[in-house]
């Protein structure tokens, strides 16, 4: 079975109140959509809360779902969205410092961190370039998503994510640039 | 630099070319394309070595946990469906109700002047149940939610609840009241019901840019003025400002409220 129809026999047992089949859905998609938010937000915490708040939309909402993308491209954009009115919430609230490394608070599990290769002065310059750059190249270059799909999940037109994803890739080579000066 | 220039030089920085001599020839012909290789190389391997990050096992079954907890804190742990059928049963079962209230009070009020005022005073439930029936409609209350679950068990139960919920909906509203509000807001401006973009000749039109702006919404447009009502945005009514992104279509787009008194986002709506 492809995963598209997994996805959509998932999802009509949610319906039918099959709390298993969304925890399943969960599993299929929580590593993605939490490697997502905290690229997106640089901060374990933020980005476990908006990956709840993300599955949670998706759980009142899976009525809504039409079909006419892959059940994961759907959820990629609820998470996406979520970091974002996060991120917003945040900038009016205070500035946020970013962390030295985004560990985790769990320091059993450092290895599995350790395997991510995580790059202090590659999250510095992804913090500091804007929200719409960072999504687009954390999408393409970390997740590995083909442009169409990234357009997809950012509900903008194919040229627009090559637009941003190139120059994304320029903003954070300045500030890698300014970091080693 | 032309847009077809740059795409070479990602596509040999991703290796995604057979043949590379192209690329390389462009490289070659002016500082201005190497100093552009050289920024998409140092950015792309960066974010490749980054890689996507893991959830510790700890972080997952905290996120399953508090997902589930959340769900059950709320009135019921079963996915929206949605559909106008439950919304339009939990207002017929509400009328009915209350139509039936009416009729029983009537009985027992007989006639003369404390039945006129029995009568007036139906009246006047009437006007409030109209009203909060409306708002389930309109804001897809939890009574309509509420409906749609008890009518998986009978109709019987379902008229029980509605009628419950369908007196709830005059009180603070619950967090699926909220999100059924914005929900169908959100498909009012989709079906075009508002306009492609604000009025122009809206007086308040570029203050409530500046202010969906100022939410960091810098390409969206505003599209609509709406007045909610107290506990969707705050404790009292609260007016928002619903803008879409400048590049997308109306029909698909995302909806984003934003407080004007405040100019922050409140709700966004996929």
């Amino acid at each position: 079975m492809t995963t598209a129809a997994q996805d959509a026999e998932l999802l009509a047992r949610v319906l039918e109140g099959d709390h298993d089949a969304f925890d399943q859905i969960m599993r299929n998609h929580e590593d993605r959509v939490f490697s997502v938010c905290l690229r997106i937000m640089g901060n374990r915490e933020h980005a476990l809360d908006a990956t709840q708040e993300t599955f949670l939309t998706a759980f009142r909402k899976a009525s809504q779902f039409k079909g006419n993308a892959a059940l994961g491209t759907w959820i990629y954009r609820i998470a996406v969205n979520t970091c974002y009115d996060h991120l917003r919430k945040q900038k009016r609230r205070r500035a946020d410092p970013m962390p030295d490394r985004l560990d985790p608070a769990d320091h059993s599990a450092e290895d599995a961190v350790e395997s991510a290769g995580l790059r202090p002065e590659i999250e510095r310059a992804l913090a500091a370039i804007s929200p719409e750059f960072r999504s687009a190249v954390v999408l393409s270059d970390i997740e590995g998503m083909s442009l169409p799909e990234v357009a997809e999940v950012l509900g903008v037109p194919v040229g627009t994510v090559k637009s941003r994803v190139f120059r994304g890739r320029r903003l954070l080579a300045t500030e890698l640039g300014n970091q080693t000066q | 630099m032309r847009d077809d220039q740059i795409e070479l030089i990602a596509a040999l920085v991703e290796g995604r070319l057979g043949d590379e001599s192209e690329a390389r020839a462009l490289i070659d012909s002016a500082p201005e394309f190497r100093e552009e290789y050289e920024a998409q190389k140092t950015a792309y391997a960066g974010l490749r070595e980054l890689g996507p990050a893991l959830l510790t096992d700890g972080e997952r079954s905290a996120l399953h946990r508090d997902l589930w907890t959340s769900l059950r804190q709320g009135t019921d742990a079963s996915p929206g469906r949605g559909s106008w059928y439950y919304r339009w049963v939990a207002v017929a079962a509400g009328m009915f109700v209350v139509v039936g209230l009416a009729a029983v009070l009537s009985q027992v009020g007989g006639g003369g002047d404390s039945g006129d005022e029995t009568f007036a005073e139906i009246g006047a439930d009437l006007d409030e149940s109209a009203t909060t029936t409306a708002a389930a409609t309109d804001g897809a209350s939890a009574g309509a939610d509420r409906a749609e679950e008890s009518a998986d068990d009978s109709v019987d139960t379902m008229s029980d609840a509605t009628a419950t919920t369908v007196a709830e909906g005059s009180s603070a509203p619950h967090d699926e009241d909220v999100a059924a509000y914005y929900a169908g807001e959100a498909e009012r401006v989709r079906s075009g019901e508002f306009g492609d973009r604000l009025q122009a000749h809206d007086e308040s039109d570029p203050e409530v840019a500046a202010c969906v702006a100022e939410a960091g919404l810098e390409r969206h447009r505003p599209v609509a003025i709406l007045i909610a009502p107290a506990g969707i945005a705050g404790e009292d009514d609260a007016r928002l400002a619903v803008a879409v992104p400048d590049d997308s279509e109306l029909a698909a787009a995302t909806v984003v409220f934003v407080d004007t008194s405040t100019c922050e986002v409140v709700h966004t709506d996929e």
